[in-house]
């Protein structure tokens, strides 16, 4: 599931994207295991100055994806394990050493999920990055719309959540989700170089003791009138305002009201919504 | 003349009013719809006979604004008939649409009223709301602003309440708050669930159970430095009878901020028995007062007096009181005034401990002093708050 070599100050691992699971208590030990480790090998001291994720492509089988839903008495056990994931993420975020994400391939909503933990994110070729969840009727989980809508802004993030358009390397770049799109090694390795002398500690743009939300605050005037026009929108759409595009939108907005880690509390509660509305 | 029956109150528990508090997580509106949806389901209530809902919010501004009470209605699922409507009284606001629902059921032109308010001060901060008194200079100036924790070191002062004084009744208020919780003898809470009925928070999650002397003593007076810097000049300027301000406030004296909602169902018997409800007690008279603007803080006692007068009663004729812990002194003061004993003031603790979520107090007092005369299977109890601005308020109630 999980390889790791360190490589003179540079540590390597290698994710088989397809066994990435927020809610596999599986993948969650092998994660917590590797945490550890990187911990112990970025600490003062150590000669570690980056840590580079490798992502295997993802062979996707989107089209026979089966939501799994949840029932009222699962919730709280669900909310547990998403809170236990969010734990490990902000343990990633929070390594002494920059950590870069290099994406190649298909990636899909929870190695994507992943990626955005990381401080850095590159693509070597070509990549294919699904950020919605493969299963329609369910919202997203493990951080993926709070981060999103961090990095992207209120109205730039809810097209892409509700939508998941497929984003290759250049469109991602574009938006603003990546750092750099790389052709080759070589350029790969640049830019790996330039990640390595981020400053310390790296912070993550939410992180910040001033975070600036892109498009301005939930609260501004042209967001404002945004919130008071996107469930008419919604209900406009062809499928309707369904249960998932509800929690979406609703997560959307609420997250970005609070503080970040308040922020993924309430996308838990909207996935466990969304799933729970799948039983009917 | 028709009497106003309080057949029910309940509410939230009390969560930390900072983002790492339970209820940070949710949104005012959530708070109130979810106590709707419980007091319908307590007593399967036809929501359509009633006639309005009465909510005290002190910040309605951003997602507390554009009419909560109205707003939580909808959301709660009720009837579309069901009225409502917000209102500001300071920290008195959720007894004053307690007291403003007895009115109206005692006028008859309304039968069946939710009264109560809500306040989430981690999610809207205190004061945000902005208002003339305490920013606009020219306001300030001619009004002689000060802030209420100046009122509470000039009560001090005035009475001589020590530092120890003042930190030993919060250690009373911390003690007697955590006993009843360990007891679980707080029964008008209503849990706090999300969305998808996953607990969030059971218990008022304020209190302090460990407090000592020596804690509170090591807390620094939280309005010194605001004193030092003109406001002391001003209240030595209209107290001139005192040498200096005695800064014995500290955040563990003083009421803390939180989150929470409440509710309470008031109607005339006739409309509780359309409901199949059981009056549990009558709200007896309700008083509001002004009281000097400056000090701010002394208006319970005349409130208590005119309440009585109302009453035609006497304050021996009460047997238990809530009087809101703003600050220490403010309670300290109204026992000396009006000649009651502490064991019959906040026996089960009060904000110092629990918390004071502005809009939404005078209701979760209602419902405490409720529950503790029955629990004892006494008459007559008074809730009673200092309120901002210089204004005091009362409400007497009597078990049936």
């Amino acid at each position: 599931m999980i390889s790791i070599t360190q490589q003179s100050q540079r540590i390597v691992i290698t994710l088989d994207s397809a066994n990435i699971q927020p809610l596999d208590s599986t993948w969650q030990q092998a994660l917590q295991g590797l945490l550890q480790q990187l911990q112990q090998q970025t600490a003062a001291g150590t000669a570690a100055a980056l840590v580079q994720i490798n992502f295997q492509s993802d062979k996707l089988d989107r089209h026979n994806a089966q939501p799994s839903a949840l029932s009222r008495e699962q919730a709280a056990a669900c909310m547990q394990q998403l809170a236990d994931y969010h734990e490990l993420l902000r343990q990633l975020e929070r390594l002494p050493v920059p950590t870069v994400a290099v994406l190649h391939g298909n990636i899909g909503e929870h190695a994507w999920g992943l990626a955005l933990a990381c401080h850095r994110r590159y693509s070597l070729g070509t990549a294919l990055i699904h950020p919605r969840p493969a299963a329609p009727g369910l919202a997203p989980c493990g951080g993926v719309l709070v981060r999103t809508a961090r990095l992207l802004g209120l109205q730039a993030a809810l097209p892409l959540l509700l939508d998941g358009f497929e984003l290759d390397s250049s469109i991602a770049l574009e938006l603003g989700l990546l750092h750099g799109a790389a052709s080759d090694a070589p350029e790969l390795e640049q830019s790996l170089l330039r990640a390595a002398s981020m400053p310390r500690p790296p912070l993550q743009p939410w992180d910040e003791k001033r975070p600036l939300l892109p498009g301005g605050a939930v609260d501004s005037a042209g967001n404002l009138a945004f919130l008071q026009l996107a469930p008419a929108r919604l209900r406009a759409r062809a499928d309707g305002a369904t249960a998932a595009a509800r929690a979406i939108l609703c997560a959307l907005a609420e997250s970005l009201q609070v503080d970040f880690d308040t922020a993924v509390r309430i996308e838990s509660r909207y996935f466990c919504q969304s799933a729970i509305a799948l039983n009917g | 003349m028709e009497h106003a029956y309080l057949f029910d109150a309940i509410r939230t528990p009390r969560g930390k009013g900072k983002k790492d508090g339970s209820l940070h997580s949710i949104k005012a509106i959530d708070l109130v719809a979810g106590l709707m949806q419980a007091l319908q389901q307590r007593h399967q209530l036809d929501t359509a006979q009633i006639d309005d809902v009465v909510l005290g919010c002190v910040t309605p501004v951003g997602e507390q604004g554009a009419d909560i009470a109205k707003t939580a209605a909808l959301v709660a699922g009720w009837d579309w008939q069901v009225a409502g409507v917000q209102l500001n009284r300071f920290c008195a606001s959720g007894l004053e649409a307690v007291n403003l629902a007895a009115q109206k059921v005692r006028s008859r032109w309304e039968d069946l009223v939710v009264a109560g308010g809500v306040e989430s001060m981690s999610r809207v901060p205190m004061g945000s709301d902005g208002g003339a008194w305490a920013n606009d200079p020219a306001t300030s100036l001619r009004t002689d602003f000060m802030p209420q924790g100046i009122g509470a070191d000039l009560i001090a002062s005035l009475d001589g309440y020590q530092r120890e004084q003042v930190d030993a009744f919060a250690l009373r208020s911390q003690h007697k708050a955590a006993a009843v919780q360990a007891a679980q003898r707080f029964r008008s809470i209503v849990p706090v669930h999300d969305q998808n009925g996953v607990l969030v928070l059971d218990h008022d999650e304020f209190i302090k159970p460990l407090t000592t002397m020596e804690t509170l003593a090591g807390l620094k007076p939280s309005f010194a430095q605001l004193g030092a810097q003109g406001f002391d000049a001003m209240a030595l300027a209209r107290y001139p009878q005192l040498q200096q301000v005695l800064h014995v406030h500290t955040a563990g004296n003083s009421s803390g901020i939180v989150d929470g909602a409440a509710l309470a169902l008031i109607g005339s018997l006739d409309a509780g028995k359309r409901q199949g409800l059981q009056p549990r007690a009558r709200i007896v008279s309700v008083a509001v007062t002004g009281s000097d603007p400056a000090i701010m803080l002394t208006g319970p006692a005349p409130a208590a007096r005119k309440a009585l007068q109302k009453a035609g009663l006497n304050i021996r004729d009460i047997d238990l009181f809530e009087v809101n812990e703003a600050f220490a002194s403010v309670v300290l003061r109204f026992m000396a005034e009006m000649g009651v004993p502490e064991d019959k003031v906040n026996v089960n603790g009060g904000a110092i401990a629990l918390g004071h979520p502005l809009g939404a107090t005078g209701c979760m007092l209602l419902a405490t002093l409720l529950d503790e005369l029955e629990a004892r299977q006494l008459k007559r109890g008074m809730v009673t708050l200092c309120v901002g601005g210089g204004m005091g308020i009362a409400t007497i109630i009597e078990r049936v």
